[in-house]
């Protein structure tokens, strides 16, 4: 019963001044829309790249850099934070068997063509021992992915996406053809379902969000070593090396990346240390000239190190935040003047014996109702907001879309907005002296 | 009127002046600090970049397999792009405006002791393929350049190498005006013999677009360098400006002729026009620059109508006083001026508020993310703004309680 009267009394209250109405559900609708428009971006930015999995991959590093030179320039590699293994620690590390499942993997871009002589194209994707396809979860529509025994034999074998094999055999089931990566020929032994990880965690050299780009191409390293195809060297080479791409100097580069998965805290503590023994013992052994060094990145770890999810991004929260505060107070002041020019009103329901909280709840109710109004109102304008985030076009803006959850939680917020606006003026309005305002009426 | 009659009667009524108070202060917070942020986009896109416009294309990153580039390739490259009709100049080049892969950031002191870093551009022929425009001294001659072997620790091996810079670093680094022929000791191992200025440039870009705020946009040089050994070349393309978009369909094709087998499997030859890149860049740019310009823009109309809607309630509330000091004697003018003092008051609080929330807001900004500290300039551009919206929120509900008849005002209420 009190919640209905409730119900019309703030609805009546909202069509009492139909022109300040408008201005509290517009000022509302403005502030939540803002507000959303950037909680969405953070929120689908800071996702879990592989729900379910990606809380038990860590990627480990040992530091197998030489010495710095003095007088070391600033030129070269950009990225700051070394992550790379050179081919003869990767394997060792690989073949300790010490985490329940490990990888060791690259990115590569090569040029791919079908066996008849078709269309050359570029692709991206992974060269990895055997170990990729379970442990980051990749599905299989058609075939197999290759085996410990192929990894050790450097078989050429591929696996490609669905998407890749259309493009190139022009069907998507192309288990037994051969595809040319790079001139060289290569079995295609499966074929992956769609797999795009949002962020890219593994590779983020290449890109961290696309909507367009996804890893399309699979093959063993060996493999690829023994075609001459090469990698491209990102993690730096001991120094008489030269930098050259197309052929990593296999002994003196880092160029892999090593990602094992760990169950729970004693697993990554046992794991943990066993990458410093390692690195102790390279180290006694003269192999390692740096003292000691050994890192083992949670994904969101490694994700927060990268500074993934850019600053701008951030601070556009922060200053959507300041703006639904003064949409906020702007409404407070809207709300309190609104239920103060109704003192007579108020002091006519006191004096025929509504108590303070009654007046309270009427006044909060009301500010409740024009909060999910400005919601409702809101969500064309997050629609529109993310549109035009959207056309910044910067790899990961593409990413913006409205989702259930983010709806509902726009409307958490709304109620939530609406309510701790009214309490300011609903409790000034509760005071109102009720003898005093029915005698000037 | 006194200010002091004001006060206290502020000090009855507290509930209206404190919400007008906190909104000014939350309203000046944002706007000094998005004034700030709207100035640190605009400004970059807004300065001469000094490239000659309509005729600039850029071959960035072209990448050899298995081996680096040897000098006899690069020059290769540079006659198979001079043979396409149309091409009027081309420099190898390493670092290009815009695009570039790899950045050479070179410190720089002048005998001055002012130092600076500023991007260096390497590369053969870069004055005449960019188009920049001399304004003191000379090119570079063809005894100038020097081999540039990219594996060398020292690839100048301790010789003091001519350069050309921008009249912005001209200023900078020679606040007396004697920067033709003047040494710059360089901060950086591959330059240990230091620098000696041979020309001015009036202006040229730095690498990134994002470090040309602050008045920094011009903080570049060219380096004579015949680049040699290097994994990955570019090449910058000057053109007739009516054979530009055939040039940029050709170029591909003559490269990959030209390198053949010798190119990286999987990476393309991509020219881009210089401002095709500019507006690739500036797209993103753009979009931010409208989304803070109109958080602005909105900031002021939703406080505009704020202040609006308390102070016409709270005025209003108080017709019967207006009428009181109407009846004895106070003229129209008294009261306009009355609310107009008031208002001007109240809102000098909350910007005095609104500053120091400013300052902190951008304290933690700074900590927290890559940016600069916020100039105090801003901070009387924001009061000022406020200010000028509070008085004319306040005017008609000032005008119309100073319009209420005296008669009127005592009687009703």
């Amino acid at each position: 019963m009190m919640f209905g009267y409730n119900f019309e009394l703030a609805w009546r209250g909202l069509r009492h001044h139909p022109r300040t109405t408008l201005l509290v559900v517009l000022t509302m609708a403005l502030g939540l829309a803002s507000a959303m428009t950037t909680l969405t971006l953070l929120h689908v930015l800071s996702s879990d790249p592989l729900p379910g999995i990606s809380q038990h991959l860590y990627m480990g590093w040992v530091d197998s850099r030489q010495l710095p030179k003095a007088g070391d320039s600033t030129t070269g590699s950009a990225s700051g934070i070394p992550s790379h293994l050179k081919l003869a620690d990767a394997q060792a590390l690989l073949t300790a068997h010490r985490a329940p499942a490990q990888v060791m993997l690259t990115e590569i871009i090569q040029d791919v063509q079908n066996d008849s002589g078709g269309k050359t194209q570029s692709a991206v994707g992974i060269a990895a021992s055997s170990g990729l396809f379970p442990m980051f979860g990749i599905a299989l529509l058609h075939g197999r992915y290759w085996t410990p025994a192929e990894d050790a034999a450097h078989a050429p074998v591929v696996v490609i996406s669905g998407g890749l094999s259309r493009e190139v055999f022009g069907t998507q089931d192309s288990v037994g053809r051969t595809l040319r990566v790079g001139g060289k020929p290569f079995r295609v032994i499966g074929v992956s379902a769609k797999w795009a990880p949002q962020p890219h965690f593994y590779g983020l050299d290449l890109w961290a969000f696309s909507s367009s780009n996804a890893d399309s191409l699979f093959l063993p390293v060996g493999a690829l070593l023994d075609s001459g195809l090469g990698p491209f060297a990102s993690g730096g080479c001991d120094d008489d090396t030269p930098l050259i791409f197309g052929k990593v100097n296999v002994p003196h580069c880092r160029w892999l990346s090593l990602w094992v998965q760990l169950n729970d805290a004693a697993q990554v503590a046992g794991y943990r240390q066993f990458l410093l023994d390692y690195a102790s013992q390279q180290h006694g052994a003269g192999r390692f000239e740096r003292p000691p060094h050994a890192k083992l990145y949670s994904v969101p770890g490694w994700l927060a190190l990268n500074h993934v999810v850019p600053d701008n991004v951030r601070l556009n929260v922060w200053l959507a935040g300041g703006f639904l505060l003064l949409c906020m107070v702007n409404v407070a002041g809207l709300l309190a003047a609104r239920f103060l020019r109704r003192s007579v009103e108020i002091g006519v329901r006191r004096a025929l014996g509504a108590p303070r909280q009654a007046i309270f709840a009427q006044c909060v109710w009301e500010a409740g109702m024009a909060g999910v109004l400005g919601g409702a109102l809101a969500l064309p304008l997050t629609s529109f907001g993310l549109w035009v985030v959207r056309r910044q076009h910067q790899g990961y803006t593409d990413l913006a879309h409205l989702d259930p959850l983010t709806f509902a939680g726009l409307f958490g917020l709304a109620l939530v907005v609406g309510l701790l606006v009214g309490m300011l003026p609903a409790w000034r309005a509760c005071r109102v002296e009720p003898g005093l305002q029915v005698k000037s009426a | 009127m006194s200010v002091r009659h004001i006060v206290s009667s502020l000090r009855r009524n507290q509930l209206m002046p404190l919400l007008v108070v906190v909104q000014v202060a939350i309203a000046c917070a944002i706007l000094c600090n998005a004034f700030f942020l709207l100035d640190q986009r605009l400004a970059p896109m807004l300065v001469p970049d000094g490239i000659a416009p309509g005729q600039v294309i850029e071959v960035d990153q072209i990448v050899a397999n298995g081996r680096s580039w040897s000098q006899a390739d690069i020059q290769g490259g540079r006659q198979a792009l001079l043979a396409i009709p149309g091409v009027t100049q081309v420099a190898p080049a390493m670092g290009i405006p815009l695009s570039s892969s790899m950045r050479l950031g070179m410190g720089l002191t002048s005998p001055a002791g002012v130092t600076v870093t500023a991007d260096g551009y390497l590369g053969e022929g870069m004055l005449d393929a960019l188009g920049l425009q001399l304004v003191a001294g000379r090119n570079f001659s063809a005894s100038d350049y020097e081999d540039f072997n990219m594996q060398n620790g020292d690839p100048f091996k301790g010789k003091q190498i001519p350069i050309i810079i921008t009249r912005a670093l001209a200023t900078k680094l020679f606040p007396d005006g004697n920067a033709l022929g003047g040494r710059l000791r360089g901060s950086n191992a591959r330059a240990s013999g230091g620098w000696r200025v041979i020309g001015i440039v009036s202006h040229l870009l730095r690498y990134q677009i994002a470090d040309a705020t602050d008045g920094r946009a011009d903080y570049s040089m060219l380096i004579p360098a015949r680049i040699t050994d290097t994994p990955l070349i570019s090449y910058v393309v000057r053109t007739r400006a009516s054979e530009r978009e055939q040039v940029l369909k050709a170029i591909p094709g003559a490269l990959k002729k030209q390198f053949g087998s010798s190119l990286l499997s999987g990476n393309d030859i991509n020219p881009n026009t210089f401002e095709g890149l500019r507006e690739a860049v500036f797209s993103s740019w753009r979009a931010a620059v409208w989304l803070l310009a109109s958080v602005c823009v909105v900031v002021v109309l939703v406080t505009a109508m704020g202040i609006m809607g308390l102070t016409g309630y709270w005025v209003q509330q108080r017709t019967r006083q207006v009428g009181i000091r109407r009846a004895l004697g106070a003229r129209r003018v008294d009261i306009l001026r009355y609310f107009l003092l008031e208002n001007l008051l109240i809102v000098g609080i909350g910007i005095l508020a609104g500053m120091v929330l400013a300052y902190g807001i951008n304290l933690f900004l700074m900590h927290h993310y890559e940016l600069q500290r916020l100039p105090w300039t801003w901070l009387p551009v924001g009061a000022v703004a406020l200010f000028v919206l509070g008085q004319l929120a306040v005017l008609s509900p000032a005008r119309r309680a100073a319009a209420v008849p005296p008669v009127v005002a005592t009687r009703s209420v």
